[in-house]
């Protein structure tokens, strides 16, 4: 059910208005569009939902007006079901055979469900069970704007999916990834072919996508295909640089303003992918300058400061707490500081193995295509791309400006600017596999392609993981919640240790009192919040400076876990017996208490 | 001297012998890959063979053939005997130990590119050599003191003495290499014992072509003259033509009994594919194996239908048949088609890429990719391989008790009495010497299994499991060393 609500509230809409706007669109290029169409559209309900708190049905009511307009117009056009749909070869045989075969491993492929999925899906759950619509922080009872992921178009798509099939989001997140992994494998087609304007080439590059990802990489990025920043990055990005590519080609007004219209949902997502886009549109554009049109800078010019001035709005919107938020940067583990506060991305954990593969294919292609560069847009825009990963990733100073904006996490992830998969494949097609400059498909090539994607999509499920995140506590946790779902009111104050505390608001409409630092949002006190969840747990408080902090919260229940990881919090359980708190439950692991509140 | 030097062409002298010089490379690659991710003898199994080994060096056949009295694998002599050499000239220590199948792994290489040249040409041949060399399964056990090793090297031989003898077309000579065929067959048996199941790769392969020759007998020939010569070695040794296959039984009757008595049933299954395809050493050459096979089938129209066979064959055997299967399945007993795996990817490979501008490169790169995925492969199971913490903490105990007159060494369980007793050992003729032989019928009767219950004796050691004993520490011990959770207590 939940899957035919997200169909008709984006795939739709989407599919609707890219019958009017881009009727000639190639039949494969159709679903990530529509996709990335119908969450363009959303924006027109989230918006005022998350701005006026309008209820789910009133979001609804906006949502079928548009979709009710875009059916008549399309109707009126007389496209509503004209696709143009490319003639039956290999290319179109591998990309099914690619597509499907990832569908079909999601279902041996279970989603991810620790590390993030548990914050956005606390996110998403006081979205979707809790009326009206509102971008307050929702772990604590706080009535702050959660300044990451408030006003998000993509919380907001599940919620409301959610909500109108009256399905847990759980459920929701699970069922998605059936439709967003075989998405982003055409998006990147969809991309891929933009730039190349070769579908034997673009047919290939998925391959690597996929062996990338899925082959090498133990489908990790398929597993959190639900992730704001997954999607983001593996559709609605891809989508903007099909637009863009197609503006830069045929110079048509309309892929113009939809490159800036998707350009602007992207922060809407995921601030990771806006960044992304600004940089590679302008790195592109610079190189054109040099090496090829120079009209692409005036073009890239128009662009991103198009994007950047319709972005604004909401950027304001979401940053109004934005003092907490831009605290220091947080480094990682593969952080090299050169002094204070100034640092660069440590080459030895940068520079990887495949890395200096697809450095070595890109030089190869650059010296390869030297005096034919001006033709040759898609060699400029990955040479100019992945310049511009290294020019900020080892830049001191780019590296802590750029860093302060969208965190380290992100901040490192510029590595993706190289797009491994797109050197390699036209290494490969353009100077491996072509003899005097030509690259002919013969039928060997062709059974070569097939077998290693089929081979491929059999592995993927065969060599998969699964063991790797299988915890002490899990079967306990899952009873625990089971009952506080069951018996605990909504929207009360939970006390736990931080492991359970992180899973109780994703998968219950309650709230806690701290959770781990790395997911607690800037401007909720968290280092405090931690400390006083030590004072009610601690051996060395009592029970009384237990109480007065469990009634600052507004603590009604509290779980002690006589089993918490190393990490965490040490729990004595100094409740049994005293008066004002009641044990409800207990399975070994946990003890729940209810606490009145002074 | 100088004129003749002068005189060569060193420019053709090059190209004529490039495929040698390339050859060389990749040997030397090779031993720096295996010396980088070097073993020694680390696993429970090669203490044993190092134990007979150390008899063999002092020419000690009597404890040889019944010191470790049921000890199954008595008849892998060509494990021992070449150990036993190295430890004679050398001494005993991990690299004597190992010496000779890291010796034997290069040779391997040498003899894939044979098979490789022989088959299509000496392109497919180095292209598959390179594979053997940094083929992560080969390279973790070729330094390790276990038969899986070795038998590839004689495995291979004989196939190639075979492809040889097919080809030859004097009479006496293919004979001769028939005959070669089945003696390298025979001695791969005194590797490990299954080996014999290499005849059903030429009994499959002329089925195939439906030819059944009588110079084949000559295989078999060959089989039993090596079987008559080990008989021979017995007899002399034991009284007993068959004492090898005798112990073989034996343990095999009772390893079969153990299956069906935890299992139900005997497994028929796809284990080892499964190994095959998702085992970390495996994984790096997963996909390029699937690939190959699936287009050697459609596209090499038989060029490399020998080592089809040769891979499907044994596969067929390790899956189905092979008496472990379903129950102590591990991927070294996959080494046995390592050479054919690496020749069906290398004769694909070649296939592929031939006819393009840029062939060289494309390969070069292709490799280049291989060796890196294979050097992560290594980088995760080297370290769970060479350095695991159960064997630290025993190897340290025993370090703390070499040298001392041991009266009796008391340890919790059966399993840690094989691992202590054997890092005891440490095949040192010193060590070994100190355990009073001579008392005792079977050398490990020292290091006891202890109950918990009757008190140990006055002056013996007691080896203390933190997480495993079920008895408490008695005032009268006197804590000598502690390593992670392992403790050695002196008897007062």
């Amino acid at each position: 059910m939940d899957i035919i609500v997200f169909i008709l509230l984006i795939l739709i809409p989407g599919y609707l208005l890219s019958r009017i706007i881009f009727e000639d669109l190639d039949g494969f290029l159709i679903p990530p569009i529509s996709f990335v169409l119908g969450l363009l559209l959303l924006v027109l309900a989230a918006l005022p939902s998350y701005i006026f708190s309008l209820t789910f049905l009133q979001s609804s009511a906006i949502i079928l007006t548009y979709l009710g307009v875009l059916l008549l117009a399309t109707l009126i056009k007389g496209n509503l079901t004209s696709v143009n749909w490319p003639k039956p070869n290999f290319n179109i045989a591998l990309l099914l055979l690619l597509v499907f075969g990832i569908l079909i491993i999601m279902f041996f492929i279970s989603p991810h469900f620790d590390g993030d999925a548990l914050f956005h899906l606390g996110q998403i759950r006081k979205l979707a069970e809790n009326s009206p619509v509102s971008p307050t922080e929702a772990f604590f009872p706080i009535e702050k704007i959660n300044p990451g992921y408030s006003y998000n178009i993509w919380y907001f798509a599940i919620a409301i999916v959610a909500a109108l099939s009256k399905t847990d989001v759980v459920l929701v997140w699970s069922h998605l990834v059936f439709i967003l992994v075989p998405t982003s494998v055409l998006a990147f087609y969809s991309f891929a072919l933009a730039l190349f304007r070769d579908r034997t080439l673009a047919a290939i590059s998925v391959i690597f996508y996929a062996f990338f990802i899925g082959f090498l990489a133990n489908a990790w990025e398929f597993r959190i295909a639900p992730y704001p920043d997954q999607v983001a990055r593996h559709i609605v990005l891809y989508v903007s640089f099909f637009c863009f590519m197609q503006f830069a080609v045929f110079k048509e007004r309309r892929y113009l303003y939809f490159t800036i219209l998707i350009g602007a949902l992207l922060p809407m997502i995921h601030m990771y992918s806006w960044i992304h886009l600004l940089i590679s549109v302008s790195a592109f554009s610079i190189a054109s300058y040099f090496l090829s049109d120079r009209r692409v800078l005036k073009m890239g010019i128009k662009v991103v400061l198009a994007i950047l001035l319709l972005s604004a709005p909401y950027l304001l919107l979401k940053l109004q707490n934005a003092g907490e938020v831009v605290g220091d940067v947080t480094l990682k583990r593969d952080a090299l500081v050169l002094l204070d506060r100034i640092f660069i991305v440590n080459p030895f954990y940068g520079i990887y193995a495949l890395l200096l593969f697809t450095i070595f294919a890109l030089v190869f292609l650059l010296y390869h295509y030297r005096r034919n560069l001006k033709s040759k847009i898609w060699l400029v825009f990955v040479a100019s791309n992945a310049a511009a990963s290294f020019l900020i990733l080892y830049n001191p100073i780019a590296a802590p400006l750029v860093s302060k904006l969208i965190t380290y996490t992100y901040f490192h992830r510029l590595g993706y600017l190289v797009y491994n998969e797109l050197i390699i494949a036209a290494f490969l097609v353009l100077i491996v596999f072509s003899t005097g400059d030509k690259f002919k498909l013969t039928p060997q090539l062709r059974s070569l392609f097939l077998i290693s994607s089929l081979s491929m999509i059999m592995l993927i499920p065969l060599v998969y993981n699964k063991t790797k995140e299988t915890t002490v506590n899990e079967k306990e946790v899952s009873e625990l919640i089971s009952y506080i779902k069951t018996k605990v009111p909504k929207k009360s104050v939970i006390a736990a240790d931080l492991w359970t505390s992180y899973r109780i608001p994703a998968y219950s409409n309650n709230y806690i009192v701290a959770t781990f630092p790395s997911h607690m949002t800037a401007n909720v006190n968290g280092a405090k919040r931690i400390s006083d969840l030590k004072i009610i747990f601690s051996p060395d408080t009592n029970y009384k400076q237990a109480r007065r902090v469990l009634n600052s919260y507004n603590v009604s229940y509290v779980v002690v876990n006589n089993r918490p990881s190393p990490n965490d919090i040490f729990a004595v359980d100094k409740f049994e017996g005293k008066g004002y708190i009641r044990k409800l439950y207990s399975n070994g692991v946990y003890t729940l208490y209810f606490h009145k509140i002074k | 001297m100088m004129a003749r030097l002068e005189s060569i062409n060193y420019k053709s002298f090059f190209t004529q012998n490039l495929n040698k010089f390339l050859l060389l490379f990749i040997i030397i690659f090779a031993i720096s890959f295996r010396l980088y991710y070097f073993v020694g003898v680390k696993r429970l199994d090669s203490f044993f063979y190092a134990q007979l080994s150390y008899f063999i060096s002092s020419l000690n056949f009597h404890s040889f053939f019944f010191e470790n009295n049921n000890y199954f694998a008595i008849g892998r002599l060509l494990l021992y005997l070449p150990t036993g050499l190295a430890y004679h000239f050398l001494g005993v220590g991990d690299i004597s130990s190992v010496l000779f199948i890291l010796l034997s792994s290069l040779a391997n290489i040498v003899v894939v590119y044979f098979i490789g040249k022989m088959i299509i040409n000496k392109w497919v041949g180095l292209i598959s050599a390179f594979l053997l060399a940094i083929h992560p399964l080969d390279v973790i056990y070729s330094t390790q003191y276990l038969p899986d090793g070795l038998i590839p090297l004689f495995l291979s031989s004989s196939a190639l003495s075979f492809l040889y003898a097919e080809r030859e077309t004097k009479v006496e000579k293919k004979l001769v290499l028939y005959f070669l065929t089945g003696l390298l067959i025979g001695l791969a048996m005194y590797v490990r014992e299954s080996a014999f199941i290499f005849v059903s790769v030429f009994i499959v392969y002329a089925v195939f072509k439906g030819k059944f020759r009588l110079d084949y007998l000559w295989i078999l020939v060959g089989g039993f003259f090596t079987f008559f010569l080990a008989g021979v070695f017995f007899f002399f040794g034991t009284s007993d033509f068959l004492y090898n296959f005798h112990k073989l039984f034996a343990q095999t009757l009772e390893s079969k009994g153990a299956i069906k008595q935890s299992l139900g049933h005997e497994v028929l299954s796809f284990d080892f594919t499964k190994i095959l395809l998702t085992d970390v050493l495996l994984r790096p050459f997963n996909l390029l194996l699937l690939t190959s096979t699936v287009f050697s089938l459609i596209y090499l129209r038989g060029r490399n239908f020998f080592v089809l066979i040769w891979f499907f064959t044994i596969l067929f055997y390790l899956d189905f048949v092979a008496p472990l299967h379903g129950l102590g399945t591990q991927d070294r007993y996959l080494s046995i088609i390592t050479a054919p795996s690496v020749i069906i990817i290398g004769s694909c490979i070649y296939t592929v890429f031939q006819g393009f501008r840029y062939n060289a490169l494309g390969v070069l790169t292709l490799l280049v990719f291989v060796t890196l995925s294979a050097n992560s492969a290594l980088k995760i199971i080297w370290p769970q391989t060479a350095l695991h913490p159960h064997f630290a903490k025993y190897e340290y105990l025993a370090e703390k008790l070499q040298n001392k007159e041991i009266k009796m060494v008391y340890v919790n369980n059966l399993k840690d009495k094989g691992y202590i007793f054997n890092y005891i050992l440490n095949f040192d003729s010193l060590n070994y010497n100190s355990f009073q032989r001579g008392d005792v019928g079977s050398s490990n009767s020292l290091i006891i299994e202890w109950d918990g219950l009757k008190p140990p004796e006055k002056g013996s050691f007691v080896v203390v499991d933190s997480e495993k004993l079920y008895a408490k520490v008695r005032p009268n011990w006197n804590l000598i060393s502690k390593k992670l959770r392992a403790s050695l207590y002196f008897v007062k």
